[in-house]
């Protein structure tokens, strides 16, 4: 009797956390189908109209925000796949003087945070006259350190056993990675897609800062403008979100299995 | 013939290996170099110049000026007060509840890949988007404004009141963290064996005390993590306070939001005065730095 209490408590638990998590979301596209006199009411299926996404697409450049947004996660996550691992795996599997300084500067600089460099960052760009485009919010990102811990942890996993016998099979070092490890390593990379993608999607202080002309903003940022002009009219802004969410959210479905297999395995461990 | 103390054999390294080690490094040392070493050294030395990008020439090295300013500055202070509030109310809400939601999810559930997924959801949402509609639950006689009316606080509009503002920001962002936190958690209760539980059960424990006797101390390097992560990421929080002072200036209303953070994003990119904000960036690092090396001094004690 006092298992099934404990059970049905747990359940209890789980569920009202789950509606917590999930109602806002549930919310936010509701309302977006609403016309404004229907907001945040019980409005029957006649009503629900996608006029408010047609209003969102005349008044602002939306499909150019999807274009920037779209065009700079893309480069970033794959500059993030690529050069992050690559280093992460000369740190867990390769042999050479001066590791252990690399990657004591790598940890220290975890602590610092952003907004200290932000500044300089800014400046930089500025002398280089990229700011105010594209190369301002994809150049500095192109490789992130934490996903260098990641892969590097991951890597340590790997057994030496298959590097040697590839390399023992007349592959250079180079080839060990690219060829063996790398096709075994899919949890990481999916990992690394998915927090790279959805961080830089979703990004809104820099290309906010660096980036003030409208035709090259990106969602998030224009969302804030819709946000700052329109926000009495909950539909709009709400169609806005959705618009900003959506394209995430179906990324996150879709390659969830395999992130969550990264999570566990490539054991983001202290 | 001299005789060599040899202390360790020295290692040979093959020089195809640094080779490739060399190449595939340099893309993430150089832009780790370009794009943040020298940004962050170059800001560590702006902080002791009065320098405005609008007009370099009139840079000048003031010396510890800067600081001395900041602790002189009421507006900084409060700033200061309500980031160190916001942290540990953050880190502590966090922590409690992504392991309490781990917990759970450890054990044998049903659809535990559907509660996974729905948890996490609200970490892939951008945070601009969900202060957004944050702010519409808590609007007056909004839906949170409702509910939290009955445990007795005001009906009133959230993110224009001085009063309730920052634990707005804070329910905001914990909301959308806890998915992250718990998916670490849950990575760290994977390592712990299941054999000890059963040990546990077989002694005549039950789940709480399992959880209180096992659980807690083996998952305390998890705990760690979070904790500094949790920390770092905490300091930093700065979407959600843009996103509900919409065109007023950072920390409204009145300042009740700032933050070391807004407050040097503030200076350096509204005032322009960017010496001064990189001053009050080299505190906040000072601080997070501080508090790392108490909390390694804790932990070595612990053991």
């Amino acid at each position: 009797m006092k298992k099934k209490l404990l059970t049905f408590l747990m359940y209890f638990t789980l569920i009202v956390l789950a509606l917590i998590f999930l109602l806002p979301i549930l919310y936010v596209f509701y309302n977006a189908l609403l016309p404004y006199r229907y907001v945040q009411t019980w409005a029957p299926v006649s009503v629900w109209t996608l006029d408010n996404f047609k209003e969102l697409f005349t008044q602002y450049p939306i499909l150019r925000w999807y274009w920037n947004t779209f065009l700079s996660t893309v480069i970033v996550v794959l500059g993030n796949l690529l050069f992050p691992s690559m280093a992460g795996y000369a740190l867990a599997k390769l042999h050479f003087p001066g590791k252990k300084v690399i990657f004591g500067c790598l940890l220290l600089s975890m602590m610092v945070p952003f907004q200290l460099t932000m500044i300089q960052m800014y400046i930089q760009l500025a002398k280089l006259n990229m700011h105010n485009t594209i190369w301002a919010i994809t150049l500095p990102f192109l490789s992130q350190t934490m996903f260098l811990f990641m892969a590097r942890q991951f890597f340590f996993a790997v057994p030496d056993e298959l590097l040697e016998a590839a390399r023992i099979d007349g592959l250079s070092h180079a080839g060990v990675f690219f060829r063996i490890v790398a096709p075994i390593s899919k949890p990481l990379f999916a990992s690394i897609a998915i927090l790279n993608f959805t961080g830089t999607w979703n990004s809104y202080m820099v290309p906010a800062t660096f980036i003030n002309k409208v035709d090259k903003f990106t969602l998030v940022v224009g969302l804030q403008t819709v946000n700052m002009t329109y926000f009495k009219k909950t539909n709009l802004t709400l169609a806005g979100v959705v618009l900003l969410s959506f394209p995430v959210i179906l990324f996150f479905i879709c390659t969830q299995k395999e992130f969550v297999k990264g999570a566990m395995s490539s054991g983001i461990k202290a | 013939m001299e005789v060599k103390m040899q202390k360790k054999p020295k290692i040979k390294y093959k020089s195809t290996e640094v080779l490739t080690a060399i190449c595939f490094l340099l893309p993430a040392v150089l832009i780790w170099i370009y794009w943040f070493f020298i940004p962050a050294a170059k800001s560590m030395r702006l902080s002791f110049y009065e320098y405005s990008f609008i007009t370099p020439e009139r840079a000048r090295f003031v010396g510890f000026d800067n600081f001395r300013r900041l602790f002189t500055d009421d507006a900084f202070l409060k700033a200061l007060q309500h980031t160190f509030l916001m942290v540990a109310v953050v880190v502590v809400l966090i922590a409690v509840i992504a392991f309490l939601a781990a917990v759970l999810l450890d054990g044998k559930i049903r659809g535990k890949t559907f509660f996974r997924t729905v948890y996490y959801m609200p970490y892939v949402i951008s945070s601009v988007a969900v202060s957004i509609f944050f702010m519409y639950f808590f609007v007056k006689d909004g839906i949170g404004t409702k509910l939290f009316t009955l445990f007795g606080l005001d009906n009133t509009t959230w993110f224009t009141s001085p009063k309730y503002a920052l634990s707005l920001i804070i329910i905001i962002y914990v909301w959308q963290q806890i998915g992250f936190y718990m998916i670490l958690y849950i990575s760290g209760l994977q390592n712990i064996s299941a054999e000890l539980y059963e040990a546990a059960t077989i002694d005549g424990a039950n789940r709480a005390q399992s959880i209180w006797y096992i659980t807690l101390p083996l998952v305390r390097p998890t705990t760690y993590l979070v904790v500094t992560l949790g920390m770092i990421n905490a300091f930093q929080i700065f979407d959600q306070i843009a996103a509900i002072s919409k065109q007023s200036p950072l920390g409204s209303p009145a300042g009740a939001t700032s933050t070391v953070v807004t407050f040097l994003y503030q200076q350096s990119f509204s005032y322009m005065d960017m010496g001064y904000g990189s001053a009050a960036a080299m505190v906040l690092l000072g601080i997070i730095f501080l508090l790392s090396l108490l909390r390694t001094f804790i932990s070595r004690e612990g053991d």
